[in-house]
């Protein structure tokens, strides 16, 4: 059994105003999985769910956002468990010890009035009850010197630090307590491309030791080449591609996957790069059948009325798409019923 | 009239940090110079790291911020003291900016198409609402878009592309020369950035818009700029034909800078690990040169000289390595001084 399972996920953002209901449509009906030890990439434009999605992964479920379906089934060291069923108190000793999760934008994760020990104090203090002061002070120490950054920042406050720095101190907070699966939320985004690579590098570090699996979400695909080795390709709140990295790059499937990876600028290389014609369709109101078939050059009749299924169509290469199957996608109606009820 | 669109002379900016008595001083920007040719129009790129200056660099030649020492001059006028209104809307007519968040820019309570329709107003260009629209209309056609896409909408109602390209139409109503593109691509995401880049090289090809690009993105710099200047701690060490700069760099910050652009092939990663900046302050008050603590072949005098721009292979280049030799060919030549 993989690690991380998950099956027929759906997540909407439903609100009501003025008596209409609007559903954001952010995850929708999601299955992949992730095996120990791997680096997985996830890519996508913005607004297409890769957050939410990640938010779903670690039960961070706030309303309103709502889990309509689907389970996320973690399996690691003999424990067996769907994540979305936990109770508050399994939830807390779970989350941040054996599932971390590296937020979107560090320059505002870190509280601007504490010292950054105190911080590192806090974490572990909550999930090390039994430890004593020394024992936590030098696991910190000992952590911070590791991942090469200078032991002034435990005494300095988050405005002190530059971005990158302060981006530095977050991965290492949220891996101080080695935990399984990592989750980074656009780790490299806003940053400059010498603190870009020393982060993918620390990033890389903490993989060799540690041994854990990553997810790292992030826009930037030159990123992704340099760190993942599974690639997934999400669009509108489905995973439409998800392949080897070097299958990825060199024989993208789904159209859309390669008009992305065809319009990456490369240095050395003036060619003029185009990108997808039209626009990103709107979550709370998708097209219907498959998402991208109002931008697709190849698009038939059967795609704007049926969603295509993610199959495996070469051996780790999954891809949803009429073009390489004519399988259809199921348990459209059943979510329908749920936001209806 | 001078042949020359923008003339940066020894521009120096300092900015005071901490207390009246206590503080230290930063110069964001240290003595830099550069000219744009207004008979040709380019695309000008400033890259370099965060707290580079490059941003400050270009809130001077905006007017927003005035010069320590040094002056900016636009076709022949110094700009960068101008007390007159009527001369400050001149200025601004003529150079106009494009800010990095296209979220952020706009108001989410005011409707998109106010903006275009205020700018029309604010430089007396037209005077009715037909006149305006008009104008409005052009100026969206030109990158790409219909009044009717953003007319009454509200900035969530638009994608993050379409609001930049508003933002982008929004500074052209004025038909200005020059624009000041800060980051304009950094919050877009990669399939978007395309579309945004390739407009400002069709900016400059059909409308004759000279663009001053600042970015760290040095991928799409390279896809559309004609010159580049590579900025460090207020310094430009390097600036030159771009295809010179970045395909065969001399100053070691520039090779460092271009290794670590991830380059989109899952085959070229990297190897060895890199030496990160330290402190930030600490480098921006150093006296020799700044790069002094990172350079893989840094020499002695690095540490207590600053260098000296010098010509070499088509650009400037700010680097011991380099006016060192040139200093020995000087000597050697018989006849020089």
């Amino acid at each position: 059994m993989s690690l991380l399972e998950v099956e027929n996920l759906s997540a909407y953002y439903i609100t009501h105003a003025y008596g209409v209901q609007r559903d954001v449509r952010a995850v929708d009906n999601i299955t992949f999985s992730m095996e120990e030890n791997e680096i997985v990439g996830l890519a996508g434009e913005s607004g297409c769910g890769k957050s939410t999605l990640i938010k779903v992964l670690l039960a961070i479920i706030k309303p309103p956002l709502r889990v309509l379906s689907g389970q996320v089934n973690y399996s690691y060291d003999g424990k067996k468990f769907n994540l979305l069923t936990l109770e508050r108190e399994q939830l807390r000793k779970v989350q941040w010890e054996d599932i971390s999760y590296i937020p979107q934008g560090s320059m505002s994760t870190l509280n601007p009035v504490r010292k950054i020990r105190k911080t590192f104090e806090d974490v572990i203090k909550a999930h090390k009850k039994s430890e004593s002061r020394e024992e936590y002070e030098r696991l910190m120490e000992e952590h911070i010197k590791y991942l090469g950054l200078p032991l002034e920042v435990l005494d300095s406050y988050p405005h002190q630090l530059s971005g990158g720095m302060r981006q530095r101190t977050t991965i290492a907070l949220a891996t101080i307590l080695k935990p399984k699966i990592i989750f980074a939320d656009e780790p490299t985004t806003a940053l400059d491309v010498v603190v870009q690579r020393g982060v993918i590098q620390m990033l890389k570090q903490l993989h060799e030791e540690q041994k854990n699996t990553m997810l790292i979400v992030t826009h930037d695909m030159a990123v992704h080449a340099n760190v993942a080795e599974k690639i997934a390709i999400m669009y509108a709140g489905k995973i439409v591609e998800i392949a080897e990295k070097k299958e990825l790059f060199t024989a993208p499937k789904h159209p859309y996957s390669q008009f992305l990876i065809q319009s990456l600028p490369r240095i050395g290389d003036k060619r003029r790069r185009t990108s997808a014609p039209g626009n990103p369709p709107s979550l709370a109101d998708p097209p219907p059948g498959c998402r991208f078939h109002p931008r697709c050059p190849y698009a038939k009749d059967v795609c704007k009325r049926y969603i295509p299924k993610l199959i495996e169509y070469e051996e780790s290469h999954n891809i949803a798409c009429f073009l390489y199957s004519s399988e259809i996608e199921e348990g459209e109606e059943i979510v329908q019923e749920i936001i209806r009820s | 009239m001078s042949r020359k669109l923008l003339e940066v002379k020894s521009v120096v900016k300092i900015f005071h940090i901490g207390g009246r008595f206590l503080g230290t001083k930063l110069k964001a920007v240290n003595n830099v110079s550069f000219d744009i040719d207004s008979e040709k129009p380019e695309i000008l790129t400033f890259a370099g790291e965060t707290g580079s200056g490059k941003t400050t660099l270009a809130r001077m030649i905006l007017g927003l911020e005035q010069p320590t020492s040094g002056e900016i001059t636009y076709k022949g006028k110094n700009v960068s003291h101008i007390q007159k209104r009527e001369e400050l809307l001149e200025y601004m007519k003529e150079v106009q900016p494009i800010f990095q968040n296209p979220f952020e820019t706009f108001n989410p309570l005011r409707k998109v198409d106010s903006y275009l329709f205020e700018t029309a107003g604010n430089y007396n260009l037209a005077k009715t609402k037909g006149e305006k629209a008009k104008l409005v209309e052009e100026a969206l056609k030109s990158v790409g878009l219909t009044l009717n896409e953003v007319q009454g909408r509200y900035p969530n109602e638009l994608s993050g592309g379409q609001l930049q390209r508003t933002s982008v139409a929004r500074a052209l109503i004025t038909r200005p020369s020059l624009l000041i593109a800060d980051e304009p691509v950094s919050m877009v995401d990669a399939s978007l950035r395309m579309s945004i880049v390739n407009l400002f090289s069709d900016l400059k090809e059909e409308y004759n818009v000279t663009v001053l690009y600042i970015t760290h993105d040095l991928a799409t710099a390279y896809y559309i700029s004609d010159r580049i200047a590579i900025m460090l701690r207020g310094d430009v060490v390097e600036f030159g034909n771009i295809d010179k700069v970045m395909l065969s760099p001399l100053h070691p910050y520039t090779q460092i800078l271009l290794k670590s652009v991830p380059q989109p092939d899952p085959e070229g990663t990297w190897k060895e690990d890199i030496k990160l900046s330290s402190l930030e302050v600490k480098e921006f008050s150093r006296l020799g040169c700044k790069f002094y603590e990172r350079c893989p072949s840094a020499m002695k005098i690095c540490e207590e000289v600053e260098p000296l721009s010098v010509f070499r292979d088509g650009r400037e280049v700010k680097c011991h390595l380099y006016s060192e030799e040139f200093k020995k060919e000087e000597e050697t030549l018989p006849g020089s001084f």
